[in-house]
């Protein structure tokens, strides 16, 4: 019954994609696209949703095709043991780098605003301990988690439109002026923020009604496409071109904007509320990671959740500070965006070539 | 055993039960005047008068044996004038029902026992539970006699489809527990897991709900409870109807229903019976006192502690003068006053009522007021305490509120080495838990938003066509269409 159960309704679907591709990235991607696109960086986040637009459009046409096997398995069939294998472990790598590049910016999200006299390598071990606990329970619990956590994270995204009162349209101004070419380059910057969509290939087996998968894909990706437009319209409509690349963080700029008479500053709460997010997104691509590698060696996933732990918490740990992690990111996220248009681009072609084999060896026999 | 079992010599038959148990009572006397036959019953719970009014009197006066010949059929069907009849050959069986107030006839040359229930005991009557107050609901509550319980339930709920299994629990005590549902509307597969987690409880003896309530548990380290007790007979009909299972036991006036879900320890009667915003607003009144009651004394340890930035300066004087002098640490001198407090709660609960009221004024107003004079602790930190008390008070479910008392004990002390994110961890890893248990295969706490007109706020009652989906009932449609909505797609 439990079984049954599991099953992943619409929303959920929603909720884990969602909840996979916002984590950090929403903190620094004003910012970092200001810098390239200046007012125009908004139509570079809408543009950097074909990214994930395009790995939503080739899951699904894989998933109509293979709907009980997740990413591993196919590979498998497709390509034989040993390409899936190098293929699935690069893939899961990815997930671990996320993993690490998201704990690490929680750690120094705390460490800048919050906990500066607890020292960040116990909180680190807290932290992960807590992630592995978590990614040991079962898909329908995450969704779950992810579903609560997207509400709470749209709560404080609708508290941020409190922005509006404070900043000026002169901010946003001019438009017109912005050359193409910078909104093209920005929008593969944006694409990196998009990371976590790839997760729709291993929950796939799970949901319960196959064919809303691309439904409830786009939904995702278009609810984050609108909270990424706001978030940079909002900070550069608060802050102004001129200022946003100089905060590290300018989306707790946009918190700031809310006064609550208890409060000095609404930044804690936000921060609070921002780290159980976190939390969630590390969870899902822990989640992710396991999933990869029970697969590939059927180990059982618990284990893997237990041994990925001190792995995940040594690499975290020897990222010093948010400059370091930003160089960390700025190096491989390309590349393990490049890496999935690859792989889901290969799986795409292997299943059309074997859908096209099949039916002419049903013509033949006819 | 089996070898005896068949014994058709009356004196045989008597030694062998009183051989089982001497306790029992034995009567001898003819049918007719001259057939040798015995009556056998508890003494203690069967009805004396009933016994000699319609069992020996009828026997005894009424039977002519010149005209016929009897046999226990004839018996039961011409001259015993109780309704609930049976006739058993197996004297083992027998013997286990004379346990249960049954009077056991027994006649010389037969085989067959004749089992009349007799049974009777003494009992309260029916009046308002007293733990679970409603204002505009009914005054009727169960009581400890299962069959009073069942003919609440009866005359309420007449639908054909409500099904009575009864089970018989307890090695040595045979308690009699029913479960209790309406066949087309739950889920048979969750049902026979029930059913299932029920015949496998095998002990000696339960002594009420709340033991049996932990053999059904699946996760018994949990800190919530997982199912939802109540002695409100129109709770157990609403969840009846929402696809659920009642458990009644015996002996107890509070019954179980299963599975619960968290929300549902948040929800009460006058919900129900209140108009749509004054009741959204009891219940988000509810929530913000479970946030109170769990995190408050938490946020303000990390406030004093760690981030003290937080407050503006006009609050910081106050709260900085008036810690002038403690001794103790934030942490000690908060548990200090939490422990306080749970000692007058728990002793005010054990005692009778009124040395109860003593104990809450003797240490509400002196102790507090001591400790604050002694310097024990600081005016503030008592204020939140005293709020984090009365937040507590309101859940309307007193298992519920047991465990949030755990959890602020928990919180503190995650938040006393961590801070604010020892209080982000604290809430994640209570949400994890929420979400991964399951009782039956129900998750005990699930978000849809199919359900969001009766979670948070209570929605309209016209608009609740369907059952809750998460107990995924066999008939989903509760009511008629009753409001402007339209149905989902996939209902259609």
């Amino acid at each position: 019954m439990k079984n049954s159960y599991d099953s992943l309704e619409n929303y959920e679907v929603t909720a884990i994609i969602i909840g996979s591709i916002i984590g950090i990235g929403i903190f620094k991607m004003p910012s970092e696209l200001v810098k390239i696109s200046k007012q125009g960086a908004y139509f570079s986040v809408i543009l950097g949703a074909i990214y994930p637009l395009y790995m939503v459009f080739a899951s699904s046409y894989i998933i109509k095709h293979f709907p009980y096997e997740n990413i591993v398995v196919i590979s498998k069939r497709l390509f034989g043991k040993a390409i899936a294998y190098i293929l699935n472990i690069i893939f899961c790598m990815q997930f671990v780098l996320y993993v690490v590049l998201v704990t690490s910016g929680l750690n120094n999200l705390l460490k800048t605003y919050v906990i500066q006299k607890i020292s960040i390598n116990k909180t680190t071990l807290i932290v992960l301990i807590l992630v592995a606990y978590t990614s040991s329970k079962d898909i329908k619990a995450l969704s779950q988690i992810s579903y609560l956590m997207n509400i709470v994270s749209g709560s404080i995204i609708l508290i941020t439109l409190s922005a509006l009162k404070y900043g000026s349209i002169l901010n946003v101004q001019p438009i017109f002026s912005i050359s193409l070419k910078d909104i093209i380059k920005g929008s593969f910057d944006t694409a990196y923020s998009y990371g976590g969509i790839e997760i729709l290939l291993l929950i796939h087996p799970y949901i319960k009604n196959k064919n809303n998968v691309l439904k409830s894909s786009i939904k995702g990706v278009l609810i984050t496409v609108l909270i990424y437009t706001w978030v940079v319209f909002g900070c550069i409509y608060y802050l102004g071109i001129e200022i946003v690349p100089k905060y590290l963080y300018p989306f707790i700029s946009l918190t700031e904007s809310l006064n609550i008479p208890l409060l000095n500053s609404f930044k804690y709460i936000f921060i609070l509320l921002w780290a159980m997010i976190l939390i969630k997104t590390i969870v899902n691509f822990y989640f992710g990671a396991s999933l990869i590698l029970d697969s590939l060696l059927n180990t059982g996933r618990n284990l893997w959740c237990l041994i990925l732990l001190p792995t995940v918490y040594f690499i975290t740990t020897n990222i010093p500070n948010e400059i370091t992690r930003k160089v960390v990111g700025g190096n491989l996220i390309p590349l393990v965006t490049l890496f999935n248009i690859f792989f889901i681009s290969l799986l795409t072609i292997g299943t059309i070539l074997k859908e096209k084999r099949k039916k002419k060896v049903k013509y033949e026999k006819i | 055993m089996n070898l005896k079992s068949k014994f058709t010599n009356i004196e045989e038959k008597i030694t062998f039960i009183l051989g089982e148990n001497k306790k029992v009572i034995v009567k001898r006397f003819n049918i007719g005047g001259t057939i040798k036959s015995a009556i056998l019953y508890q003494n203690e719970i069967s009805d004396k008068a009933l016994i000699s009014e319609y069992i020996l009197k009828p026997l005894m006066k009424e039977i002519n044996l010149k005209e016929i010949s009897i046999t226990p059929d004839l018996l039961c069907s011409n001259y015993i004038l109780l309704s609930k009849l049976k006739i058993e050959k197996d004297i083992n069986i027998s013997l286990k029902e004379l346990l249960s107030g049954f009077t056991v006839i027994l006649i010389d040359n037969f085989e067959e026992y004749i089992l009349a229930d007799t049974f009777s005991s003494e009992h309260r009557n029916i009046n308002e539970p007293q733990n679970e107050s409603s204002i505009s609901g009914s005054r009727e509550g169960f009581v400890e006699n299962i069959e009073t319980n069942i003919s609440i339930i009866k005359r309420r709920l007449k639908d054909k489809n409500l099904v009575i299994d009864d089970f018989i629990l307890g090695e040595r005590s045979k308690t009699r527990v029913c479960l209790l549902y309406v066949d087309d509307i739950i889920n048979q597969d969750m049902l026979n897991r029930i059913k299932a987690k029920i015949e496998e409880i095998d002990v000696d003896y339960i002594s009420d709900i709340g033991g049996l309530s932990q053999f059904l548990e699946f996760n018994p380290y949990s800190i919530f409870p997982k199912y939802f007790v109540t002695e409100r007979p129109e709770i157990v009909i609403s969840d009846v109807l929402e696809g659920k299972a009642i458990v009644m036991m015996n002996g107890t006036p509070t019954v179980l229903i299963v599975p619960s879900v968290f929300q549902q320890f948040f929800q009460s009667t006058d919900d129900y019976n209140q108009k749509i915003i004054v009741a959204s607003f009891i219940r988000i009144i509810r929530y913000i006192a479970l946030f109170t009651a769990t995190s408050l004394p938490s946020i303000y340890l990390t406030i004093i502690k760690f981030n003290i930035e937080l407050l503006p300066i006009k609050f910081i004087v106050p709260i900085i003068k008036s810690r002038k002098g403690i001794a103790l640490s934030p942490l000690n001198e908060i548990l200090l006053m939490e422990i306080v407090v749970e000692f007058l709660r728990e002793g005010g609960i054990r005692l009778p009522q009124k040395i109860g009221q003593t104990l809450s004024i003797v240490g509400g107003i002196i102790i507090g007021n001591a400790a604050l004079e002694s310097k024990i602790v600081s005016p503030t930190t008592l204020f939140v305490i005293g709020i984090t008390v009365v937040a507590s008070f309101l859940n309307p479910n007193y298992n519920m509120s047991l465990s949030i008392r755990i959890i602020r004990f928990a919180l503190l002390f995650i938040v006393n080495v961590l801070g604010i994110l020892g209080l982000a961890l604290g809430w994640f890893y209570i949400i994890t838990e929420l979400f991964s248990d399951y009782s039956f295969g129900i998750p005990y706490f699930n978000i849809d938003p199919r359900n969001f007109n009766d979670l948070l706020f209570r929605g309209n009652l016209r608009s609740m066509n369907k059952r809750p989906h998460i107990f995924k009932p066999n008939n989903v449609i509760r009511q008629g269409r009753t409001s402007m909505e339209s149905e989902d797609d996939d209902e259609k």
